[in-house]
């Protein structure tokens, strides 16, 4: 029997980039296939051709043996392929049953919509493939995770048999990743399969069949999770051993740099979000903030850098009292920030990479002379950081817009670390970022801590949280319920806490 | 690697904003495309317009009727009168090539410049006319780099004109030197408030600055009638300011019926000034970044609702020296606004109601109700 799909020699290039290089890849019936790769190595644009967006330079495309050629998303659907994109395609106002309808309405009398029909088929692949969801519900009252089953719903409810799930993790909890796992292994047994997007290796080795790893546009090989190791896996991503586990030398705090007390901050609906926290962080060590998305982290770092107010307490950076105080202040005390969202707080996405680079010192000498921007020295220095931090762009006057997500990131480094600081605020630092520039960033977050600067590190990643820090602090809906030393934590007591168990620890440390 | 366009940036072209105009516009396009787009524009609206020109022309039409019996003919009736239509809008608006040769032949042996400057009188018109919308055009592309919609440059431009109105009639006995400036800087100070206290709203209370600024343009017309008809009345009754003093005017810069005036170069450098201002300065910088990206200017240390009330106010100052231009320039008065059943509430590039000696308002004027006034004005 034929293989349900098979790309062969798949060529696709872009001005200055070969995209996609020769690419072969078979999926067969039944199966999950993970497409493994850095941001950049091609595998979203291999995936844009099969659901007809891009369409290739050269190769061809077998649909159950037969040769197909798909100009539109149209056509791919006619052929059985469903994409579900990472970021998703829903109407927020409307209900599941609509969002589903919607582009392939079932009508009454062809004009009253027919609402009901549509209902009791979403109720159908809902018990068929274990996608629990409420047609009736409006698709901006339900959670992330079950926004995603909607995107798979439709996807089901269009008779697709190819299903492309494009980095589906990315948004979810950790434990809305188990119940998507659970979909994906109800959806192969029913005969659907799957091409499974990601950079994750943990996730792969967990769900894929098989793996197919590209670097660079081409395919580097296929293996299967039994052969495979993460670290295995991490090489031939990147193409050089890649070391997973950062090695950092004790740390050796000295002063308090950012000092906390009783600190109560609201939420954008007026409710506690962060509640009676306290903490210190010293010069040359790393405090990590572990916990579960939306327990205070977000609002927590806003106050912190000056985003948000505060409601009562204390926060103080270098002895003075910064409590209320203005971004920008902070900022010129010694402060930096990686926000959680680059694009939407770290970044100008149409402005050039030169200008991200200064995006918060552009108004200081050298890069300004009274109100005059001096954007010759602008221009020297972004060409020295483009050169020192390694940010893969053409040039420095590109809009960074057109940086993939790691350069993105990186510019957001060069410019946070470039400054002398005292105290670095890194919100998720290496989120949606491949196991390259993950390792890049860590290496450049100690090598600050050696320098003597204070780290705050807030991150939902486990891994991340555990490799870099040298004292935990775990919090759950507003407060801080622990403070460990790094030594003491283990994946298993900060998952408790994470869940509000404090009884998990049994000393717990306070510091 | 990383070069690899990310899959939906690759289906569009990237914003622009690298440095220069040129730069910016040949990443976002690559030249020849940029050029492509307006050029195209310019010959379809010059096709499209030549069939409606044909429609209209009763030779034309007529001949349409026999096309299958006569095809040439008809061809060629209707190229010629879309031809000559297109040659009068031509000789319109920049006057007759042969007329201005001979001007200058006249001039060169006779010493006589009357042919030359009636030559140049359609020319001149144009620029005289372009002047204002220059100003407004910069007002509303400053407030969009700064992601604010103002639509109200119209109110903001009936206040600048009336201000300068003022400063220009009723101060007395000034050297041209500082009563000109005077008299402009109250056309750009009246705008400047009068969009100001939209972009307050804004900044204050989250009030979005489309609805304000068109609620602020009623207020500027309501306001404009009851100065003149009350504390800025004439003895004669007509809903017109005082004549402005020869001191406060913009240059006429050659002899009638020559209009062109200081004003025209005055907008051109305003031009040069804001592109200065937006690229090559902090608060431009920070003008811009507040405009592409709220959260991230927030990030970066910028006061969000100081430049929102900045970037309203500048671009409210640049409306407001339309209407000053057009005062001190063109009409030396400011004069009522058209009845409210005339002001169309619809989102648009800026547009005004001034009525002008130009005549670029005569097509409504003669809807007018208030004819007497009008009449007056248009005289």
């Amino acid at each position: 029997m034929p293989p349900v799909l098979e790309l062969r020699g798949i060529t696709k290039a872009f001005p200055g980039v070969l995209a996609n290089d020769h690419i072969d890849l078979t999926l067969n019936e039944g199966e999950i296939l993970a497409l493994l790769g850095e941001n950049g190595a091609g595998k979203t644009t291999l995936m844009n051709i099969l659901y007809g967006l891009y369409s290739p330079d050269a190769g061809d495309i077998y649909i159950r043996g037969s040769k197909v050629d798909i100009h539109n998303p149209r056509d791919a659907i006619r052929f059985g392929i469903g994409m579900v994109h990472q970021h998703f395609m829903l109407v927020p106002v409307f209900s599941v049953t609509e969002n589903v309808m919607l582009g392939v309405e079932t009508t009454k009398a062809g004009i009253v919509l027919d609402r009901e029909t549509v209902s009791q088929t979403i109720e159908e692949i809902s018990a068929r493939f274990g996608l629990i969801v409420d047609p009736h519900a409006l698709v901006e009252d339900l959670p992330v995770g079950v926004q995603q089953r909607v995107e798979i719903i439709k996807v089901l409810y269009r008779q697709a048999d190819i299903l492309i799930l494009d980095e589906p993790t990315a948004v979810l909890t950790p434990q809305e990743v188990e119940e998507f796992f659970k979909v994906v292994h109800s959806l192969v047994e029913q005969g659907i399969s799957v091409i499974f997007i990601t950079h994750k290796l943990k996730e792969v080795l967990a769900i894929a069949d098989r793996i197919t790893v590209l670097r660079l546009g081409r395919v580097v090989g296929t293996t299967t999770p039994d052969q495979a190791t993460e670290a295995s896996l991490a090489n031939m991503m990147v193409g050089r051993e890649v070391i997973l586990k950062v090695d950092k030398a004790p740390a050796q705090p000295t002063d308090v740099v950012l000092n906390v007390e009783d600190l109560r901050v609201l939420d954008d609906r007026k409710l506690v979000a962060v509640n009676g926290v306290s903490f210190q962080v010293k010069a040359g060590e790393v405090l990590g903030i572990a916990g579960v998305q939306g327990n205070g982290q977000t609002e927590l770092v806003e106050t912190l850098t000056g985003l948000r107010k505060t409601e009562t307490g204390r926060i103080t950076i270098l002895d003075q009292d910064s409590t209320n105080a203005s971004p920008r202040e902070i900022c010129e005390i010694g402060s930096a920030h990686v926000p959680e969202d680059r694009q939407r707080d770290g970044l100008v996405l149409p402005f050039p990479v030169a200008d991200n680079l200064v995006l918060n010192t552009y108004y200081q000498p050298p890069f300004a002379r009274g109100i005059r921007l001096q954007h010759a020295a602008i221009e020297r220095v972004a060409e020295q950081r483009v050169e020192l931090f390694d940010i893969r762009t053409p040039n420095i006057s590109v809009p960074v817009s057109n940086l993939s997500g790691g350069n993105q990131q990186k510019v957001i480094v060069a410019r946070e670390f470039s400054r002398p600081i005292k105290l670095l605020i890194a919100s998720q630092p290496t989120r949606g970022l491949d196991v390259g520039s993950i390792e890049y960033i860590h290496n450049r977050i100690l090598q600050k801590r050696d320098e003597g600067c204070a780290v705050l590190l807030v991150s939902p990643e486990l891994d991340e949280i555990l490799n870099l820090s040298d004292r935990i602090a775990v919090m759950f809906a507003g407060q801080i319920l622990a403070i460990l030393p790094a030594e003491q934590a283990s994946k298993e007591n900060l998952g408790l806490l994470m869940a509000g168990i404090r009884e998990a620890v049994p000393a717990p440390v306070n510091a | 690697m990383s070069e690899e366009p990310k899959s939906t940036q690759a289906t569009k072209p990237p914003e622009a904003g690298g440095r220069s105009i040129f730069h910016r516009i040949a990443i976002r396009k690559g030249v020849g495309e940029a050029l492509l787009l307006p050029i195209l524009a310019v010959f379809t609206a010059l096709v499209l317009g030549g069939v409606i020109i044909a429609l209209s022309d009763p030779d034309a039409l007529a001949a349409w009727g026999n096309v299958f019996q006569k095809p040439l003919q008809t061809l060629s009736v209707t190229w010629v009168t879309v031809r000559d239509a297109y040659l009068a809008l031509f000789v319109g608006a920049f006057g007759s090539p042969t007329d201005i040769v001979n001007g200058f032949r006249t001039w060169f042996t006779t010493g006589d410049t009357r042919a030359l400057l009636e030559a140049l009188r359609s020319f001149s018109e144009s620029l005289v006319i372009t002047t204002p919308y220059i100003f407004a055009g910069l007002a509303v592309a400053l407030g969009f780099r700064g992601g604010l919609f103002n639509i109200g440059a119209e109110g903001q431009l009936f206040v600048g004109g009336l201000a300068s109105a003022f400063v220009g009639y009723s101060l007395k006995g000034l050297p041209w030197i500082i009563h000109l400036p005077l008299a402009l800087g109250a056309g750009i100070l009246a705008g400047a408030i009068w969009a100001a206290i939209p972009g307050y709203l804004k900044a204050r209370t989250g009030a979005h600055e489309v609805i304000n600024t068109i609620m602020m343009n009623y207020i500027a017309f309501r306001l404009t009638d009851f100065l003149l008809t009350g504390p800025m009345a004439r003895p004669d009754g007509l809903p017109i300011t005082p004549e402005v003093l020869p001191s406060a005017y913009l240059l006429a810069l050659f002899p009638r019926p020559v209009r062109l005036h200081l004003g025209f170069f005055l907008a051109l450098a305003v031009a040069a000034l804001v592109y200065w201002f937006l690229w090559k300065t902090t608060k431009g910088m920070e003008i811009r970044m507040a405009g592409a990206n709220p959260n991230a200017a927030r990030y970066a240390g910028i006061r969000i609702a100081a430049t929102i009330v900045l970037t309203m106010a500048l671009s409210g100052g640049l409306a407001g020296m339309a209407g000053a231009n057009q005062v001190l320039g063109v009409d030396h008065r400011w004069c009522a606004p058209f009845p409210p059943a005339m002001v169309s509430t619809r989102l648009r590039w800026p547009c005004w109601a001034t009525a002008t000696r130009s005549g670029w308002y005569r097509p409504r004027c003669s809807l007018d109700s208030c004819g007497e006034a009008r009449r007056a004005c248009n005289r």
